[in-house]
């Protein structure tokens, strides 16, 4: 009940927000429920003796499960095809009214070649509709990329079909304590393949990763001392270097790289309170935004990198604010509750995602970043925190303990399509989606 | 697992992408042959440091542990609140004793959270409460010199389940005797 009703309020602000267009930033939120799409997924032509016929059955499979999710497709069951089941070739076009006929809106052909730089995926989307090849695209890679492969596919068929790509080969990194350790996990954004990032059993918090997906910034106790950052890199079994010109006497809470990468904002408690510094990603040219005697956190910034949300408790209470990136122009957002922190600014700009406390639990709303609008998204009795955005601005990703352990979860941002995408074990929280694989 | 990734990222390292991703599809949809992008990934995965402690656990138990031999007493607080209640102060007046008489001891005093609310401003929360019991030992005039604050947020909690009588014993500041 308390959801339908947080769906039906931003409904109902978006008609405001479209009424009052003239005085206000378009709002642009993608309904995933609004318009939904059908595909027909031919099984790949397979042009190569490894891996083997069940491996390309799986790359068919993938594609369509990552449809499924992305909450825009559905995929027809290969049974009603009136046209081939397998792609013979990719000269020619198909036959595009077998397609349209049993209600395809898409078709995937492709085949899988195997050469000595390894596997070759190829392959094309057609809007069978109006008969137009929309993308003809290889892969390139070897067995074990299939499954991204297949993720980055259906991508790729949302891209093509709405404008905005899709987001099953994207990752939540997220801390969780299965092994015994709060450690930084990655895991894919629907829940698959989770492995550890860390495994240096201190306490590790934060993680937040760096505009091209190619590292994740976490703050740990790992060294003793004050905890700190440190840099998570692909295909490095060290951490790396961080803020090297920086006191490292002081204790860094958290750090977040700007949307270009080449700033980070970190929280430092120098004299007492924690406030929030900029600096270059090694600690040069450092500058403090906020100096207040009290709590001063959670940078988020805006995707232009020119504000940044945070969170102040010098009123007495933690509210949310927004500031320019030097510190000027501070504004308080939030006035309702005593309790709102962890903002998220959305990839488009016209969202803060935040988590508010009502009646001794948490809750996730969103509020415009001028702070005339503020509607519930996530409000279940037990506590939801930690909002994350999607790169796409169609999900967020959030921590809940409705089912008693903290679990991360996601949910379309119309307030449906709501998947739990932890299960396994122990406490996971502190997710942030990363972002598209084709920034690397 | 590193190598296979290793040959992959050098295969996409050549792999030229003919078009961008995104909004330049429309741009690719001449005749003149497919896009092309390398699929490889890259795991995360750091190896323990020869350095790392054994979690903070491992890291002040015994120095909680002889805190505790020395009569040194933890302080409780309020929920959402870094105040020094009564029982607090009394607590602090007895280990500003104990540790006047101890000049050559240094305690770390471990600031603390319940596990409600956002874990950074619980960082935040925890630094408050150290820094309070700091300041009311400082007040009575023991050296800052025999004194260092950390805050552990809500990741170090004395009792591990939920509900208030666990919430009360987490929300605290503890003392450990560094070595």
């Amino acid at each position: 009940m308390r959801r339908a009703s947080g769906a039906l309020a931003l409904a109902g602000l978006l008609l405001a927000a479209a009424a009052s267009a003239q005085d206000h930033p378009a709002v642009v939120v993608t309904d995933p429920g609004a318009r939904t799409f059908k595909a027909a997924v031919q099984g790949f032509g397979d042009r190569q003796t490894k891996p083997g016929p069940e491996h390309v059955a799986e790359l068919r499979q993938g594609i369509g499960a990552a449809l499924a999710g992305s909450g825009v497709f559905t995929t027809i069951d290969p049974k009603a095809y009136l046209g081939p089941d397998t792609t013979a070739s990719l000269d020619g076009s198909p036959t595009c009214p077998d397609w349209s006929q049993i209600g395809a809106d898409a078709l995937v052909d492709g085949v899988v070649v195997s050469g000595e730089q390894g596997l070759t995926v190829e392959f094309r989307i057609w809007d069978v509709v109006r008969c137009r090849r929309l993308l003809h695209k290889r892969y390139f890679g070897d067995a074990g990329d299939l499954d991204r492969v297949g993720r980055r596919i259906a991508d790729d068929v949302v891209l093509a079909f709405t404008g905005q790509s899709g987001v099953a080969a994207t990752e939540i990194a997220f801390i969780s304590d299965r092994s015994g350790r709060k450690e930084v996990h990655v895991m894919n954004a629907d829940g698959s393949d989770v492995r550890a990032g860390t495994h240096n059993r201190s306490i590790n918090a934060f993680p937040q990763w760096s505009p091209n997906g190619n590292e994740i910034v976490y703050t740990s106790y790992r060294l003793g001392g004050q905890p700190t950052l440190y840099l998570l890199t692909r295909g490095r079994n060290q951490p790396g270097p961080l803020l090297q010109r920086v006191d490292k006497g002081a204790p860094i809470y958290r750090g977040v790289f700007d949307p270009a990468g080449r700033r980070l904002a970190f929280v430092m408690s120098v004299d007492g309170a924690p406030d929030i510094f900029v600096s270059a990603p090694d600690g040069s040219g450092s500058r403090q935004l906020t100096r207040h005697r009290s709590i001063d956190i959670s940078p988020s910034w805006s995707p232009d990198g020119k504000r940044l949300a945070f969170v102040s408790d010098r009123t007495g209470s933690p509210q949310v604010y927004v500031m320019d990136a030097d510190g000027g122009n501070e504004r308080r957002l939030t006035y309702q509750g005593s309790y709102n922190t962890a903002p998220a600014w959305s990839p488009d700009g016209g969202w803060i995602a935040y988590e508010t406390r009502v009646a001794g639990q948490f809750d996730i709303w969103l509020t415009d970043p001028d702070g005339r609008t503020a509607v519930p998204l996530v409000t279940h009795p037990r506590s939801d925190e930690g909002p994350s955005w999607s790169p796409d601005g169609r999900w967020l990703a959030f921590s809940s303990t409705r089912r008693g352990r903290a679990d991360i979860y996601r949910i379309g941002i119309d307030g449906g399509n709501l998947q739990r995408l932890t299960s396994d074990a122990g406490e996971n929280t502190s997710p942030t989606w990363g972002p598209f694989p084709g920034s690397r | 697992m590193f190598v296979r990734n290793a040959n992959a990222r050098m295969r996409m390292a050549w792999v030229v992408a003919v078009c961008g991703l995104a909004l330049t599809v429309s741009a690719c949809r001449s005749k003149k042959g497919p896009e092309d992008e390398g699929a490889a990934g890259g795991e995360f995965g750091e190896q323990t440091l020869g350095g790392d402690m054994g979690g903070i656990a491992g890291r002040s138990g015994e120095g909680l542990e002889a805190a505790r031999r020395m009569g040194l007493r933890t302080v409780y607080f309020d929920y959402n609140d870094s105040s020094l209640r009564q029982d607090g102060q009394t607590a602090l007046r007895n280990n500003y004793d104990v540790l006047r008489r101890r000049s050559d001891v240094r305690v770390e005093i471990q600031g603390n959270c319940d596990e409600r609310g956002s874990s950074e401003y619980n960082f935040a929360l925890g630094e408050r409460r150290a820094k309070a019991a700091r300041d009311y030992l400082l007040q009575l005039g023991l050296p800052s010199s025999q004194l260092t604050t950390v805050s552990f947020g809500e990741e170090n909690p004395a009792s591990p389940g939920s509900g208030e009588s666990a919430w009360a014993q987490n929300r605290r500041a503890d003392f450990a005797v560094v070595p």
